[in-house]
C-alpha cells in the first residue's frame, strides 16, 4: 500500500475520533485553549497510545472499520465547515432527497454484495465505462444545482483517478458502509420524531 | 461571482477526469480472457513406468499441536513449496503460517512465515488471528501468497492479504491488504487454488461469507495486480470453489456445500465457457460433500481427478470423471473413524500427482503418485 493512502486514512481517522471527543466533552465553549490543547493530544494519543494487543485506537477501529471512502471524507470536511457557519447562508450538506437517494443507493449495493440480489452491483465499480458516464452526469446535475454532493462526489471521482485509497473499484471512493448506517439511523430517527409529532398534534 | 467561479472550474475537472478515466478505460483489454492448461503436456514425455505411491508427514516443530488448511506449488527445479496454518487451534491468535520445502524426496523442517502482528504493522490497523495461505507461482516466477486475516469476529470476518516473492520465497514482501467487498472489506475468504491465464494474469477463487455464502473469482494482471472480481454464482452455500480449466476458453468450478440441511448436501459445478467471465447455473454432480473442502484437478488425459470427502471428514477419497459431473470413486486415502482428513491441495507435475491434506488437524501430510499407480488403482476400482 503506498504510503500517501496511509497518511490520508489515518489522518481521516484521527481527525474523526478527536473532532468527535473535543465535541463530546462541551470543552470548546468553555476554553479554546484548552480545547485545542486537547484535541491536538488526542490527535497524537489515538496513533501512538497502544490500546489492545499493540495497536492503537486508530488501528483498532481500522481494523473493525476499514477504510473511509474519499466521499464520507470530504462530506465530513463539509459538515464541520459547516458548523463553523463560514458561509453565508448556512444550510444543511445533504437535502431529504439527497439522503433518501443515498440510502436506497446504500441498500442496493450491500444487498448485492450479500448476494440477496443475483446482479452484482460492485462489480460495476471496476471497469465499467457505463458507471462511470452515469456518474459523471450525476455529478454534473448536482453541480449545476448548486448541491455540495456534486462536489463531494467530483472529490470522490478525482480520488479514484489518482488512486487516493488502496481500492480500485469506483463504489469504494464513492460510498462506504458508515456513511450508509449514519443515513439509515438519520432517516429511522426522523420517521419515528414525525410520528411522534402528529401524536403530539393529535393529542392537543 | 465567486460560486460561479468554482462552478465552472468543477466543471472542466469533471470533463477532465470523466475524459481520462474513459479513455483508461479505453486501453484495458479484458475481454480475450483465455486459461493456460499448464499440466497438459509435460507429463506425456515424462511419464513413468512403474506404478509409485508414497506418504509422509511434514516437520513442524513439537510444540504445535495444530495445523490447517495447506497450499502449496511447484517450484522449476521440481520442489515443492508448501505452506499451511498451525498454532494452538485454529483462530487461536498465536496462529500463524508455516512453509516446508520438498527437496529430493524429504520435506523440510516447517519455519514460520507470517503472524497477525506482521500483517498488523504493515497494514496500520488491529489483526488477531490468520489463516487459509494460498501460493500460486506465476508464469513470470513470482510467488504469490494469499493469507486470510481477522480483526473482529469469526472467519465471516476475513480480509484478505496479499504477499509477493521474487526470490522463490526467501524473502516476503510487505502484505497488502486487497480491497474487494464495500462493506467493511468484510468476509472474503480464500482456500483453492488459483489457476493461470493465457495473458501471464491468474484468478484466484475465493467467497463471501456474509449474508448469502457464494463463490468469487479475483482477476490479477501478470504483474500482480488485482483488477476486478467476477462472480461465479450468488447460490447460497457455494464456498471454496475448485477450478478446473479443460480447455482454453471452459472450465469447471466445483463447490464445497456449506449447507445446514444434511439432505441438502448435493455436490454442485458450474461451468464457464469464455474464460470465466461468466458461469452456468450450478448443477448437481452425483456426489454430496459434507461441507468440507475439495480440489479438482485435470489429469490432461481426457480424465479429471477430485480429491474429496464424501459423507463426512473420516473418509478421505479419490474419483474420477471424464463428463465434470459424472464422479467414480476409485481410492480411499484415508479412512478411520473420528479422525479428520480434509482440505487437500492437489496438483498434477511431471507425470506424478501430488496431494497434501489435513492430517487429523494435527499435521500436514503429503501423498505422491503417479500415473501408473493411478491407472492400477481405476483398473480395480470395481470393489468399490
Amino acid at each position: 500500500m503506498l504510503p500517501y493512502i496511509e497518511i490520508i486514512q489515518q489522518s481521516i481517522y484521527s481527525l474523526a475520533i478527536a473532532l468527535l471527543i473535543v465535541y463530546i466533552s462541551s470543552l470548546p465553549k468553555r476554553s479554546l485553549f484548552f480545547s485545542s490543547l486537547f484535541f491536538v493530544l488526542l490527535l497524537v494519543g489515538s496513533n501512538l497510545i497502544p490500546l489492545y494487543r499493540g495497536s492503537s485506537l486508530v488501528e483498532l477501529l481500522r481494523g473493525a472499520i476499514g477504510d473511509v471512502s474519499t466521499a464520507s471524507g470530504v462530506l465530513m470536511l463539509f459538515i464541520i465547515l459547516n458548523q463553523f457557519n463560514f458561509a453565508e447562508v448556512r444550510c444543511a450538506v445533504l437535502n431529504s432527497w439527497e439522503k433518501i437517494g443515498l440510502c436506497l443507493l446504500g441498500t442496493l449495493l450491500y444487498l448485492s454484495t450479500f448476494g440477496f440480489i443475483d446482479f452484482d452491483l460492485y462489480h460495476l465499480g471496476y471497469l465499467s465505462p457505463l458507471m462511470l458516464l452515469f456518474f459523471s452526469a450525476v455529478i454534473l446535475f448536482l453541480i449545476l444545482f448548486n448541491r455540495i454532493l456534486g462536489y463531494v462526489w467530483l472529490f470522490a471521482l478525482i480520488g479514484f483517478y489518482f488512486k487516493l485509497q488502496s481500492s480500485n473499484n469506483l463504489w469504494d471512493y464513492l460510498y462506504d458502509p458508515l456513511l450508509w448506517l449514519v443515513l439509515l439511523t438519520n432517516g429511522v430517527s426522523s420517521v419515528l420524531s414525525l410520528q411522534l409529532r402528529r401524536k403530539v398534534v393529535t393529542i392537543e | 461571482m465567486r460560486l460561479k467561479v468554482i462552478k465552472a472550474a468543477a466543471l472542466v475537472t469533471l470533463c477532465s477526469v470523466t475524459v481520462s478515466l474513459y479513455l483508461s478505460y479505453e486501453h484495458l483489454d479484458l475481454t480475450n480472457t483465455r486459461f493456460r492448461l499448464e499440466a497438459s503436456v509435460r507429463y506425456l514425455s515424462q511419464a513413468s513406468q512403474v506404478a509409485m505411491f508414497e506418504s509422509q508427514i511434514i516437520p513442524q516443530p513439537s510444540y504445535l499441536p495444530a495445523a490447517h488448511s495447506s497450499s502449496f506449488t511447484m517450484m522449476p527445479n521440481g520442489d515443492l513449496l508448501a505452506f499451511w496454518f498451525a498454532g494452538t487451534r485454529e483462530g487461536s491468535p498465536d496462529v500463524k503460517i508455516w512453509s516446508s520445502t520438498y527437496h529430493l524426496g524429504k520435506w523440510s523442517m516447517a519455519h514460520a512465515v507470517l503472524d497477525p502482528s506482521m500483517i498488523a504493522k504493515a497494514n496500520h490497523r488491529y489483526v488477531i488471528k490468520v489463516g487459509n495461505p494460498v501460493i500460486y507461482r506465476a508464469q513470470s516466477g513470482e510467488l504469490h501468497l494469499f493469507v486470510v486475516s481477522v480483526s473482529v469476529g469469526g472467519w465471516s470476518g476475513s480480509a484478505l492479504n496479499h504477499l509477493i516473492s521474487n526470490d522463490d520465497g526467501k524473502t516476503w514482501s510487505q502484505p497488502e491488504r486487497i480491497v474487494i467487498s464495500p462493506f467493511f472489506n468484510l468476509s472474503t475468504l480464500v482456500r483453492t487454488s488459483a489457476v493461470s491465464l493465457s495473458d501471464g494474469g491468474f484468478y484466484l477463487p475465493v467467497y463471501l461469507e456474509l449474508g448469502r455464502k457464494y463463490p468469487e473469482l479475483l482477476r490479477f494482471s501478470a504483474n500482480g495486480d488485482f483488477i476486478e472480481q467476477i462472480r461465479i454464482t450468488a447460490k447460497n452455500r457455494m464456498i471454496q470453489p475448485s477450478i478446473m480449466p479443460i480447455s482454453s476458453d471452459s472450465a469447471w468450478a466445483y463447490f464445497r456445500n456449506s449447507s445446514t440441511n444434511l439432505d441438502a448436501r448435493e455436490l454442485f459445478a458450474a461451468k464457464t465457457l469464455d474464460g470465466g467471465k461468466s458461469w452456468s447455473k450450478p448443477e448437481m454432480t452425483n456426489l454430496t460433500n459434507p461441507d468440507s473442502s475439495l480440489e479438482v484437478v485435470n489429469l490432461a488425459d481426457g480424465r479429471y481427478l477430485m480429491v474429496y470427502n464424501q459423507d463426512n471428514r473420516s473418509h478421505l477419497n479419490l474419483a474420477i470423471s471424464v463428463n465434470g459431473l459424472y464422479w467414480r470413486k476409485i481410492y480411499e486415502l484415508e479412512n478411520t473413524p473420528g479422525d479428520e482428513f480434509s482440505y487437500p491441495s492437489v496438483h498434477v507435475n511431471n507425470g506424478y500427482i501430488d496431494i497434501l491434506y489435513t492430517n487429523n488437524r494435527k499435521t500436514i501430510k503429503h501423498v505422491r503418485f503417479n500415473r501408473e499407480w493411478l491407472s492400477e488403482v481405476i483398473k480395480h476400482a470395481t470393489v468399490y
